[in-house]
């Protein structure tokens, strides 16, 4: 602390003694402040060569954000393998729904054909039905359609997809091989049975009503899209080989029948048997 | 999504096809679209009839009809001003690529081909209509 300076003009020392005490204090001030920073200087250099705490404190905020990556990376992990599940999955799930809508479609073609062939109620209603079935429902691009003559025992070319139908000649019953094999059906052709293939056929599909022989489909080629049978083809062949074929002989019977009005007595003979 | 015509907000299908068997499965792959209102058409000739009472949002057509085949409805439709714009979706056979080329540069919007498969005819009316699988 500097001298104070007193009121009394007397008592006061001389101006030189005054300036000569605030200078030494001052110097002596001065060197103990130089002394106290030399010495907080070293410690801060001791402290930046030695233990270095800010190094240390830059250290633990990296090891911290390694560690925050590579949790992050983990949880990134298992989101992703959650997502590639949920995904597969989901997947799995589509196929099922596209499996159950082919599957429902192929039982609603079934029964659209079923009543197809169960109102028509001519041949040529009959033919008309088999070729759309064919065509739209099985795929099939190049077909003929024989009917049977019984009492010639040959079959004739009635309808033919895909080629012109004046090229197809009739055929015997007993001389060609094929339709000989076709000839004396014991009932209409399940899957698994003989496709009596030929040189120019895919398939020979007899019409069968019970175990009469009333026509023969030759499959000749699929639509371009198409190169092979598959299971929903066959059960639709199975049905055509046997309702066209009990819809060719009802048409027949129908076309060669009577018209007689319904009768009571009649209708009740028949119900009793 | 294309604007819904009818009051319950369902989305109205014209199915134009000459062959019964066939108009039926078409209708029934399209009746799992519960969005859908589906109408029946026999040939060319009944779907003009049936677009002069009833606004149309999607018109799937056969092409081989008779009187009025699928191409020359295409081309009817397209001078419609009610039409000019209305999804078009025809049905053909494989080996018919000049129809199917025809009836795309008449203005038809997609194809399916024959035989059909329930999924794809679908998936491609769903696509067509902007319309969210599952509904
Ligand atoms: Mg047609």
């Amino acid at each position: 602390m500097l001298a104070g300076v007193s009121g009394d003009d007397k008592a006061l020392p001389s101006l030189q003694t005054q300036a000569s005490r605030f200078l030494q204090e001052f110097l002596t001030q001065g060197e103990a402040l130089v002394r106290d920073l030399i010495q907080e200087n070293e410690r801060l250099k001791s402290q930046a060569d030695g233990e270095s705490p800010t190094v240390n404190s830059v250290d633990v905020v990296v090891e911290r954000l390694v560690q925050q990556i590579a949790d992050l990376e983990h949880e990134c992990h298992e989101i992703r393998t959650l997502a590639g599940s949920m995904r597969e999955q989901s997947g799995g799930y589509q196929n099922r729904l596209d499996d159950l809508e082919r599957e429902h479609y192929h039982l609603a073609a079934m029964y659209v054909a079923g009543n197809q062939f169960h109102a028509a109620a001519t041949i040529d209603e009959v033919f008309r039905t088999t070729t759309e079935i064919l065509l739209n429902f099985v795929g099939v691009g190049g077909f003929t359609v024989y009917a049977i003559d019984e009492e010639q025992q040959r079959a004739f070319p009635v309808v033919r997809e895909g080629a012109e139908l004046a090229e197809c000649s009739e055929l015997s019953l007993s001389d060609d091989s094929v339709l000989a094999a076709l000839a004396s059906p014991s009932g209409p052709w399940r899957n698994g049975g003989a496709m009596a293939a030929s040189g120019d056929a895919l398939m020979h599909l007899p019409l069968v009503a019970g175990t009469r022989l009333v026509g023969v489909i030759r499959i000749e080629k699929f639509l371009p899209q198409k190169n092979e049978f598959v299971d929903t083809d066959f059960s639709l062949l199975e049905l055509i080989s046997e309702h066209a074929g009990i819809g060719i002989e009802t048409a027949w019977i129908r076309a060669h029948a009577r018209d007689v009005p319904m009768q009571r007595q009649a209708l009740e003979s028949l119900v009793g048997g | 999504m294309i604007g819904r015509s009818d009051k319950q907000g369902r989305v109205n299908a014209l199915v134009v096809e000459d062959s019964p068997p066939m108009r039926k499965m078409i209708v029934f792959a399209l009746s799992r679209i519960r969005e859908l209102s589906v109408t029946e058409a026999d040939d060319g000739v009944d779907a003009l009839r049936r677009i002069a009472s009833t606004k149309f949002d999607i018109i799937i057509t056969d092409i081989n009809m008779p009187i009025l085949d699928g191409l020359k409805l295409v081309k009817r439709l397209r001078a419609d001003k009610a039409y000019k714009d209305v999804p078009i979706i025809i049905i053909t056979t494989e080996g018919a690529e000049e129809d199917r080329q025809r009836a795309l540069a008449l203005g038809a919007n997609a194809y399916i081909t024959k035989p059909i498969q329930a999924p794809q005819v679908i998936k491609l009316v769903r696509e067509t209509l902007g319309l969210l699988d599952g509904g």
